[in-house]
């Protein structure tokens, strides 16, 4: 059993919820104050995961870099893992706002897509 | 030098310029002109990459480029009209508005109202004096993202971060993620000044530390920044001697405070809050100059662009519908009182308190503190009041006013807005 807490971001209050954790599942979660919270506590304690959002090259526009993001969260752990696949990527407008980029990134299911529109 | 005539000119394309512009068209006004200094329109917010935008407005998670992309293109099928590398150089009180431009020359816009959007800037190194060397690596978070997001220079490899304001938080997880060491984010307050999600999902996710209560003293380097001094302080920002140590680093990156961009409003003889930095405004956001409104960052620093949106299209509506001969003249004062640094709208034209509209008045903590209610007083007397689990000077507090609570209040006396007594910091 190892004991957990967390700050809750679903609104200013921000409560220390606090969990016991046994083989990757939530035995007991306390110190939560609404439904939403606890909700949200038990995704993070368990699988947290987030949308990654960076930039990769373009070449022969008014910008450098054009910014994309996951079409849906990744992972946490695979973050930073993500980055390389999108090291070397080099893209050329026009581009339109979620276009793909990378299609399921390290197997994740999610995409990888443009974020804005880029054109000539 | 050209000179036309406009219904509502529009300072600055991004989120809040855009925002007014595109009510200003669906309030009835004809010709509408955003001027822009950048090469594109979306301001800020092209650099903004992260995710968090929208959530509130559109009920959905954005990043920065796609929360503006839907304003471009909107403003754009609403036949506003951009008008891209050119700089406002004067605005006067009778409306009349100065621009220069590459392809233009020098122009001369006439327009019924105007709107201030220029946003807000970023304090320097040099508004808060840190003593030492000026090496190369010493730059704002804001700069930072500029040159990394946009510009494809990375500007360092060994990062600290002085001040939690969200954009330090923001730069701290963009540079782990580009593959830089971190070294922490120092913090002179014992709280941030970022959201929480910020601080969990920027710092926390990364192990990157946030040394609260303590602040660089001095940097070091001759060409290239070599590291920093660190020092903790009390309660009270007293430097605690002993606890000094040095950081090394190649990169300093400031996060601490913006400063709205009102230098055209003050040559124009615009009345400026001490406490926003920002116009006086009232309900609708006209500033003391008839027919020139303001409105985002530029009014008050917002946390969120989706509360720059909601300022942008009170202000854009208003725009369109000014006429000189519908003004009311009478109007109270709104004042921040005990445990709140400033209210916005800061006045209320008296025959608002009539009509069947909602007032909403942002305004922000001076500490943090749990279980509070806000009360809004005339002559020490409560009209209203809202209980609140918990405010911070970090997070922006909205309150609205419902059209039947707003007839308590009196026609004559001003407002004056404070947290009421017997409650505890947190």
């Amino acid at each position: 059993m190892v004991e957990k807490k967390l700050i809750c971001v679903i609104c200013p209050v921000g409560c220390e919820i606090r969990a016991s954790i046994e083989g990757g599942e939530v035995k007991e979660i306390r110190d939560f104050r609404c439904a939403q919270g606890e909700e949200y506590a038990r995704e993070e304690f368990t699988s947290p995961s987030r949308i990654l959002t960076a930039t990769v090259q373009v070449k022969n526009s008014s910008i450098a870099q054009l910014p994309v993001r996951s079409d849906k969260p990744l992972p946490r752990e695979k973050l930073e893992k993500a980055m390389f696949q999108l090291a070397g990527i080099i893209m050329a407008p026009p581009i339109k706002e979620g276009q793909l980029i990378i299609k399921d990134i390290l197997g994740t299911g999610a995409n990888m897509v443009a974020s804005r529109d880029l054109e000539k | 030098m050209r000179t036309s005539d406009v219904d509502v000119l529009v300072i600055g394309a991004g989120p809040a310029g855009l925002g007014a512009a595109i009510k200003a068209k669906e309030n009835g006004a004809r010709e509408v002109l955003v001027i822009e200094r950048d090469f594109e329109p979306g301001g800020i917010l092209n650099q903004c990459i992260h995710n968090g935008f929208g959530l509130q407005y559109f009920s959905q998670e954005l990043t920065g480029p796609e929360y503006a992309g839907r304003f471009i293109r909107k403003a754009s099928r609403s036949d506003v009209e951009i008008q891209t590398d050119t700089m406002v150089l004067a605005v006067n009180p009778s409306r009349e508005v100065i621009t220069s431009s590459r392809h233009f020359g020098l122009q001369l816009f006439r327009a019924k109202s105007v709107v201030l959007a220029m946003g807000c800037r970023e304090r320097t190194r040099d508004a808060i004096q840190i003593y030492g060397t000026r090496p190369a690596g010493i730059l704002t978070a804001g700069t930072a993202q500029r040159f990394t997001n946009i510009e494809g220079f990375l500007p360092g490899k060994k990062v600290v971060v002085l001040g939690s304001g969200d954009i330090g938080l923001i730069m701290a997880r963009r540079m782990k993620l580009e593959g830089c060491e971190v070294r922490g984010v120092f913090e002179l307050l014992p709280y941030t000044n970022g959201l929480s999600r910020n601080v969990v999902q920027c710092l926390n996710d990364f192990s990157i530390p946030l040394y609260l209560q303590e602040t660089v003293t001095e940097v070091l380097g001759k060409d290239r920044l070599e590291g920093v001094k660190t020092i903790k302080v009390d309660k009270k920002q007293s430097p605690l001697p002993g606890t000094e140590r040095f950081v090394p680093c190649d990169t300093l990156l400031l996060s601490v405070g913006l400063i709205p961009e009102n230098e055209l409003s003050r040559k124009a003889g615009i009345k400026i809050d001490p406490l926003t930095g920002g116009p006086v405004v009232n309900q609708d956001r006209m500033t003391n100059i008839p027919g020139i409104f303001a409105c985002g960052n530029v009014t008050q620093v917002h946390d969120l662009a989706d509360d720059v949106t909601v300022e942008s299209e009170i202000a854009g509506t208003a725009a369109a519908r000014f006429r000189k001969g519908n003004l009311q003249g009478k109007e109270l004062s709104v004042e921040a009182g005990r445990g709140i640094r400033y209210v916005v709208p800061q006045r209320i034209d008296v025959s608002e308190i009539k009509k069947e509209n909602p007032l909403i008045f942002f305004m922000r903590a001076e500490v943090p503190t749990r279980q509070v209610k806000i009360i809004f007083t005339q002559e020490g007397e409560e009209k209203f009041g809202e209980t609140l689990p918990f405010i911070k000077p970090g997070e922006i507090i909205k309150i609205t006013i419902s059209p039947e609570m707003l007839k308590k209040f009196k026609p004559d006396k001003n407002i004056l807005v404070e947290v009421g007594k017997g409650n505890n910091n947190g």
